[in-house]
Parts: structure tokens; C-alpha cells; sequence
């Protein structure tokens, strides 16, 4: 495995099963968000403002990760979705890829504990993201009542997110801790 | 060139060619198999956690619902009641109903559609089971867990015993999606109960799970709590069908139309199980002859 840190530090020898987040466990993880997502919730929060759990884990690890994997989770488990949507297939992947890679880029080892981040950034990207597809569906000839949507479906979702994002964020970091290669002296 | 494949560029590059794979196969109406695949592996997961979720919402939510029960046991009884006299009067009407049309030799175009839902339910036990909501709100769509080896055909109506649910869309071995009522593209020919009057009914989307129901004539021909059900206009929906009430009307003096906002009678955002009716066969336009006028002599 490539050192990224300096030399001088030696690996961990169990950092090696999972120093990266391996195919064969994003895959299980993303499909079973994608169906917590479409099965569960709607039973438990019927209506259209629900916590968009894919877009959440996306962003919270590109915060908390980066290194472009977000954008990677975002283009597969927006691939999940769109397997489940009725919506023009391609809208999830592209728009939680896009998501992603923004959130990949606003990853920092510094002030990680800073929970002001996380949820300023699952603020911002719930609205980049729900915006972005009905604009997507405007452009595709779809009607798009743009007041109605923006505060009765986009604003509560996104604060809904952001209210969510803490325990999404910390369940993110312990996973984080987990696959990041641990250092000994 | 392998390296480049190996790396995460490759990687993302091959995700995105595989979205502007699945666009097309989808505008094509070719992602049957893709689907197939899906649904018959995520099928029976989806039904393990919907059992599971309702086992232990059913051991921790029983306590708490002893008093709101109790009120709404009372509630209902009182509705019952009413109903009950309802019904001996519905009961006599389809009496008169089927004596007047045996008389006239009046055929309809399905003898074996019920009018009642719920009878329609009693009577089969194949229900299907909403397995999916959609993750957008944008669209309104639900997966059920009855496809092509039940005998589901696309454009089938799908009902609960409240009423209209909304049509079959997209048909797969085991699965189908249904397209709600309360979505943008959704449009049902309609017809209000008290006045006959004609109109279309849409869906209005984007969250809100209430329809608007279009070119009502001007006039008294709508009011509030009028029950509007399908008319079988178009031949896609039976008749009489109930798709809701009327909670309001908008009419000016510069319309050419009445509008109506209506309520439907099924609530869409907690449907568990709906039926899908298989004996009705939409009528298929495209198949029936351009009438044209006889030449002049």
C-alpha cells in the first residue's frame, strides 16, 4: 500500500484489510441505503419532505473522506435510485455525483470536529440538489411550480437534512476512522 | 490505457458511460432486463423490511394508540351507521339499474367490472404489495411486487377500495410501476357526480398530493364536495370509479373554464396494498379506424 504520510511513520498492520472502502463493501452499503430509502422511510414519513439518506452519506463522506470517493458513492448509489425512480433515468447518479465532487473538494483534515461543516455543507448541497433536478425536469418539458416546490418540499427537506446530518456525520467518521490507515510511531 | 481503467478516473468514467447507457436504453423502452434483475433480487429484501418495520412498529406502537383507538372506534361506528343506510339504498339503486338495462339489451364493454371496490377486493386475494415509493418528489411513482407473471399488462388500472389509485406504467417479470394520480402527467376523464358535468382531472405534483381538475363548463356546474369518479371517456379507466371531493373552486370572470381543486379519496402517501384490474383491458385507440366522412355527391 502507497504511504501517503510521511515515511517516517509506520502502518498499522490491520490498516491493510481495509485501508480503502473496497467495492464489495460500498456496494452492500449504498444498495441497502437506496432500499431504507424507498422502502422504509416512506412508511415511517409518508409525504413528500423525507431525509434524502443517499445524499447525506454521499456528502458526509466526502467531507469526511474526500480523496473523490463521494463522487464515486454519489454516481453508483444515484444509479440504485434511479433503478427504483419513475423520474428521467440518470437524474439521481448525476446530480449526487455532482454533489459528491463538490463535497469531495470541501474536504479538509483540518477542523474535522467542526460540525458546522458538515451542515452547512448538507444545507447548501440538499438545495443544489433539489433545485438541480427540477431544473433538469423543467428543461426535459416537465411543469415545475417553482414557489409551491421550493417551500413546501425543498427548504423543509434541506433543513430536515441538515437537522439529520449530525448522527449521519458521526456514524461517517467512525467508518472513516475504521478505513483510514492507523499510524504507530 | 489498462492503468487508466484501474484508476479512479476510469472508474468514474465507466459510472457515467453506464448512466448514458441506461438514459438510452430507458428513452428506448429497453431496460426490461436490467430491471428484472433488480427488482427480483431486491424484491424479496424489500418485503423482509417492510415485515420486519411493521412487527416492531405493531410491538411498540400498540400501547400508545389504546385512547386515539378508542375515539376512533366510536368514530367509525357512527359512519357505519350511515353507511349502512347508504348501501340498502345503493342496493336498490343497482336493482333498478340492472333491470332497466336488461331491458333495453344494454351491453357494456366489461360485464365483469365491479362497482364496488371493496367487493372488488373481497373477492380476490391477489393483491399486490407496494413495494417502493419514489426517492423523488418530482415524479410519483410506486413499485408493486405484481408484474408480467401475474397477467399485468401496461396501462391496467390500479384501485384500493377508496378509489383510483393511478395506472400501470412500465411492466417487468415480477414488478410494475404505477404512475399515482397526483402526478404532473397524470390525467383521468372525469365526471362530477351531481351534475354530470365532463372535465379532466390532473395531477399537480412537486409535493402536493391534491388534483385540479380541468375545463369544467362555466357556471353551476361544480361545487364544493361534489364527489367527481372517472367517466370512461378514452376507454383508459372504467366508470364510475371515485377519484375524490372537492375542497374548492376557481372560476373568474375572464375564464373560459371552471377549475376545481379536488382531495382524492385514497391517500397516496401510505398505500400498502392495491389491486390491479386485471379484467379491465384498456381500450387501445390506435387500433380503431380514422373515421371519415362519407364523399359528397
Amino acid at each position: 500500500m502507497k504511504d501517503e504520510t510521511n515515511s517516517a511513520f509506520i502502518l498499522h498492520p490491520s490498516s491493510f484489510i481495509l485501508s480503502s472502502m473496497s467495492p464489495y463493501l460500498v456496494l452492500p452499503l449504498l444498495i441497502l441505503i437506496a432500499l431504507v430509502q424507498t422502502t422504509l422511510l416512506p412508511i415511517f414519513i409518508p409525504g413528500p419532505v423525507r431525509p434524502d439518506l443517499m445524499l447525506m452519506v454521499v456528502v458526509g463522506w466526502g467531507v469526511v473522506h474526500g480523496n473523490g470517493q463521494a463522487a464515486l458513492w454519489g454516481l453508483v448509489g444515484g444509479l440504485l435510485l434511479d433503478l427504483f425512480s419513475g423520474a428521467p433515468f440518470g437524474l439521481h447518479a448525476l446530480s449526487l455525483g455532482g454533489v459528491g465532487w463538490l463535497a469531495d473538494t470541501l474536504q479538509t483534515n483540518f477542523f474535522r470536529s467542526n460540525l458546522l461543516i458538515p451542515l452547512a455543507t448538507i444545507f447548501v448541497a440538499s438545495l443544489l440538489y433539489h433545485i438541480g433536478q427540477a431544473a433538469v425536469m423543467q428543461a426535459l418539458g416537465f411543469t415545475i411550480n417553482w414557489a409551491f416546490y421550493s417551500f413546501n418540499v425543498v427548504m423543509p427537506t434541506a433543513i430536515l437534512n441538515t437537522v439529520l446530518m449530525p448522527l449521519v456525520y458521526w456514524i461517517l467518521r467512525r467508518l472513516d476512522r475504521v478505513v483510514r490507515p492507523r499510524l504507530t510511531w | 490505457m489498462l492503468d487508466l481503467f484501474r484508476s479512479r478516473t476510469g472508474f468514474v468514467l465507466i459510472l457515467i458511460v453506464l448512466v448514458f447507457i441506461g438514459i438510452a436504453l430507458r428513452s428506448t423502452g429497453n431496460m426490461g432486463l436490467v430491471q428484472d434483475a433488480t427488482f427480483g433480487v431486491f424484491a424479496p429484501a424489500q418485503s423482509f423490511l417492510i415485515d420486519a418495520t411493521n412487527g416492531v412498529t405493531n410491538l411498540f406502537g400498540g400501547f400508545q394508540e389504546v385512547n386515539a383507538l378508542r375515539a376512533q372506534v366510536k368514530q367509525l361506528q357512527e359512519q357505519l351507521n350511515t353507511a349502512v343506510i347508504d348501501s340498502v339504498r345503493v342496493r336498490e339503486l343497482e336493482i333498478e339499474n340492472s333491470e332497466l338495462r336488461a331491458q333495453l339489451e344494454y351491453k357494456q364493454a366489461n360485464p365483469d367490472y365491479l362497482l364496488s371496490g371493496v367487493t372488488v377486493l373481497q373477492e380476490n386475494d391477489n393483491r399486490a404489495r407496494v413495494l417502493a415509493q419514489d426517492p423523488s418528489a418530482l415524479v410519483n411513482y410506486i413499485i408493486i411486487d405484481q408484474g408480467r407473471e401475474e397477467e399485468v399488462t401496461v396501462g391496467m388500472p390500479v384501485i384500493t377500495p377508496a378509489g383510483l389509485v393511478g395506472r400501470v406504467t412500465e411492466v417487468g417479470a415480477n414488478w410494475s410501476r404505477v404512475l399515482l394520480l397526483n402526478d404532473t402527467t397524470s390525467s383521468v376523464n372525469a365526471v362530477v357526480q351531481s351534475t354530470r358535468a365532463t372535465g379532466i382531472v390532473q395531477g399537480q405534483g412537486q409535493g402536493s398530493d391534491l388534483l385540479v381538475m380541468r375545463y369544467l363548463p362555466l357556471g353551476a356546474s361544480v361545487k364544493e364536495d361534489d364527489l367527481i369518479l372517472t367517466s370512461g371517456i378514452g376507454g383508459a379507466f372504467p366508470k364510475r370509479l371515485v377519484l375524490g371531493q372537492v375542497i374548492q373552486v376557481n372560476q373568474r370572470d375572464t375564464d373560459l373554464f371552471t377549475e376545481a381543486i379536488i382531495r382524492p379519496s385514497v391517500d397516496l402517501t401510505r398505500l400498502e396494498y392495491v389491486l390491479v384490474m386485471k379484467k379491465f383491458t384498456p381500450t387501445d385507440i390506435t387500433t380503431e379506424p380514422t373515421p371519415t366522412p362519407a364523399p359528397s355527391p
